[in-house]
């Protein structure tokens, strides 16, 4: 064998066929859901059990909206995540200058503070939030969800703006403050625009975080009205036990906007997320 | 107004504005994370059943000392958490920096792939649950059916009637979701090594293994660690997928610290209990993270 084909061959072994792998097992799933959710009930579970629907039907996904309430629950969790992307990316931008620009006493311990709280799990928070919520009566309110939502993701995605402004130059707005702007109008005519694309990752990372919200969901929400789609589909899950066809229907929906989303913010995630990076 | 005061004014403006800054954040962080911190441990020393609430009082360490003394659940709950936590991140750990060193080689296609292979990473925990659970499924499941095909089992089984099938299972479909968040990290880590070490090491005549053990291990252990500390904190208190997959079943076998404060909190509805559980699961926390990054070594540089 030539030098030539022993480069390729090991290149095969030990670049291709372990890309291959990874990919079959990552999309294995994927499609296994997606094949579900296109088979009739019965199909479901014919045996042997079929790797590409025999007759595809649409019926599974029509039923989620107009027998099982999912257009409320998307909605609801639509109004939740929208709500919390905007808070948090409002006040991860002012917050994340903050951290970047400026040098001030406890600029430490604010650090050390907002990593820390990354780690406070939600099921310990859940059981005090909870009677914080009831005392606000927001219990069975998306507000509560909007709130604990906001919260939780203010620290990671202030650090994520801050990696963010540190990666810009400060003689940007520096020279237009010489040229006569003050901080804010420099901050706004100058840093912003350059920052557009941080601001829709960092607002991409709290939508999908919100969108899969689930502890603090099943503790302030126990009306089906105010359900979320987590809430939706671990109902579903347990009340309709073999309705598998429409419950991998449910999960394909669920997925389709934070999976579009994912695609489209990946590229950003990975410098980030070493700093404080606790969230899945 | 004289320029000196005028000065002044301005400074103390400057001296404010990272506070004021900082001030939404803050509260919010106070508020709800720190206060009901707080509050959990002062809940933990006190009989605070919501069933019961005349008879709600201080009652010390008795809630802990019930745990520890006469709680055969938590000790189960316990042993479960420290399978399910290292098996876990093991496993994640080996996987994601292999998917990180593949994904940091050159190859036609490379960003395409990048992003579907990390998807999972967007996908919760319930849906990662329910997912799974239709892999899993006895009849209508796709594993048993390759696995019979492989001949690797003779008929189809339930995978959650018995224990150690039940955390299999749980761990398997916690690994997939969790390798992309290790790739992600380690590729940050990798990109920032200077290639000129590589020419080097090959000039040296190093091979693939020497350079990885020799240089490229040691050159991201900061990441390593942190990743790794990082990754066992979230996955000891990721509650969600458990859940949605298999509720603690069967028999407790796949019950964790956080499922069993969840189940104390919502089905027995004994606050002072459930946040006794919460006071002990944070600090077996601390104590494993201060362990950690001593045993580590960590650099400070790792951190900021």
């Amino acid at each position: 064998m030539s030098l030539k084909q022993k480069r390729i061959l090991g290149r095969v072994f030990r670049l291709y066929i372990p890309l291959a792998v990874f990919l079959v097992i990552t999309l294995a799933p994927f499609y296994w859901i997606l094949n579900t959710s296109l088979k009739d009930p019965q199909e479901v579970f014919s045996n042997p059990v079929t790797y590409w629907p025999n007759q595809m039907v649409i019926s599974n996904y029509t039923n989620l909206f107009t027998s099982y309430g999912f257009d409320r629950y998307f909605l609801n969790s639509f109004t939740v995540s929208v709500f919390v992307t905007f808070i948090v990316s409002v006040l991860a931008l002012i917050g994340g200058f903050a951290m970047s620009r400026f040098t001030f006493k406890g600029k430490g311990m604010v650090y050390i503070l907002m990593l820390c709280t990354q780690m406070f799990p939600a099921v310990v928070l859940m059981i005090p939030l909870f009677r914080i919520m009831n005392s606000m009566k927001l219990i069975n309110n998306l507000l509560s969800l909007i709130i604990i939502g906001s919260c939780t993701n203010l620290s990671f995605c202030m650090f994520m703006m801050m990696g963010f402004y540190n990666a810009i130059p400060r003689s940007l707005e520096e020279a237009a403050q010489v040229d006569g702007c003050t901080l804010l109008s420099a901050v706004f005519r100058v840093l912003l625009p350059s920052m557009k694309p941080s601001i829709v990752a960092t607002g991409a990372y709290a939508f999908i975080n919100s969108w899969n919200m689930f502890v603090y969901a099943t503790a302030f929400i126990t009306r089906k009205q105010y359900y979320t789609v987590p809430l939706g589909l671990n109902m579903f899950k347990g009340e309709f036990t073999t309705n598998y066809g429409g419950l991998a229907a449910g999960c394909v929906v669920a997925l389709l906007p934070v999976l579009i989303i994912f695609a489209f913010i990946q590229k950003h995630l990975a410098g980030g997320m070493t700093a404080g990076a606790v969230k899945g | 107004m004289s320029v000196s005061a005028k000065r002044g004014k301005h400074f103390n403006r400057q001296k404010a504005t990272p506070y004021l800054l900082l001030a939404p954040i803050l509260i919010f962080v106070a508020l709800l994370m720190l206060y009901p911190m707080i509050n959990v441990f002062t809940m933990s020393v006190q009989n605070y059943k919501i069933l019961k609430p005349k008879e709600r009082a201080f009652i010390g360490l008795q809630n802990y000392i019930t745990i520890f003394t006469k709680d055969p659940l938590f000790l189960k709950a316990l042993k479960n958490s420290g399978i399910w936590v290292a098996v876990s991140v093991v496993m994640q750990t080996f996987l994601g920096f292999w998917l990180a060193m593949l994904l940091n080689t050159s190859f036609k296609g490379r960003g395409l792939y990048r992003a579907v292979v990390l998807s999972p990473w967007a996908v919760s925990g319930v849906m990662v649950g329910i997912i799974w659970s239709l892999i899993y499924g006895e009849t209508y499941g796709v594993l048993n059916d390759v696995l019979k095909s492989l001949g690797l089992i003779e008929r189809k089984f339930s995978w959650f009637s018995s224990a150690g099938h039940a955390m299999t299972a749980t761990i398997i479909a916690n690994v997939w979701r969790g390798i992309p968040f290790f790739c992600l990290n380690y590729l940050s880590a990798l990109a920032s090594i200077n290639t000129d070490i590589y020419e080097s090491a090959k000039i040296d005549g190093a091979n693939g293994w020497v350079t990885l053990v020799k240089i490229t291990i040691p050159m991201i252990k900061d990441t390593i660690i942190l990743t790794t500390l990082l990754r066992s904190i979230w996955t000891f208190n990721a509650v969600d997928l458990i859940y949605s997959l298999t509720y603690g079943g069967p028999n407790n076998a796949t019950t964790t610290i956080p499922l069993y404060i969840m189940t104390t909190f919502k089905t027995g509805m004994d606050y002072g209990y459930a946040s006794a559980l919460a006071g002990i699961s944070t600090i077996i926390m601390m104590v494993f993270a201060g362990t950690y990054i001593k045993l580590g070594k960590l650099g400070k540089e790792g951190m900021y």
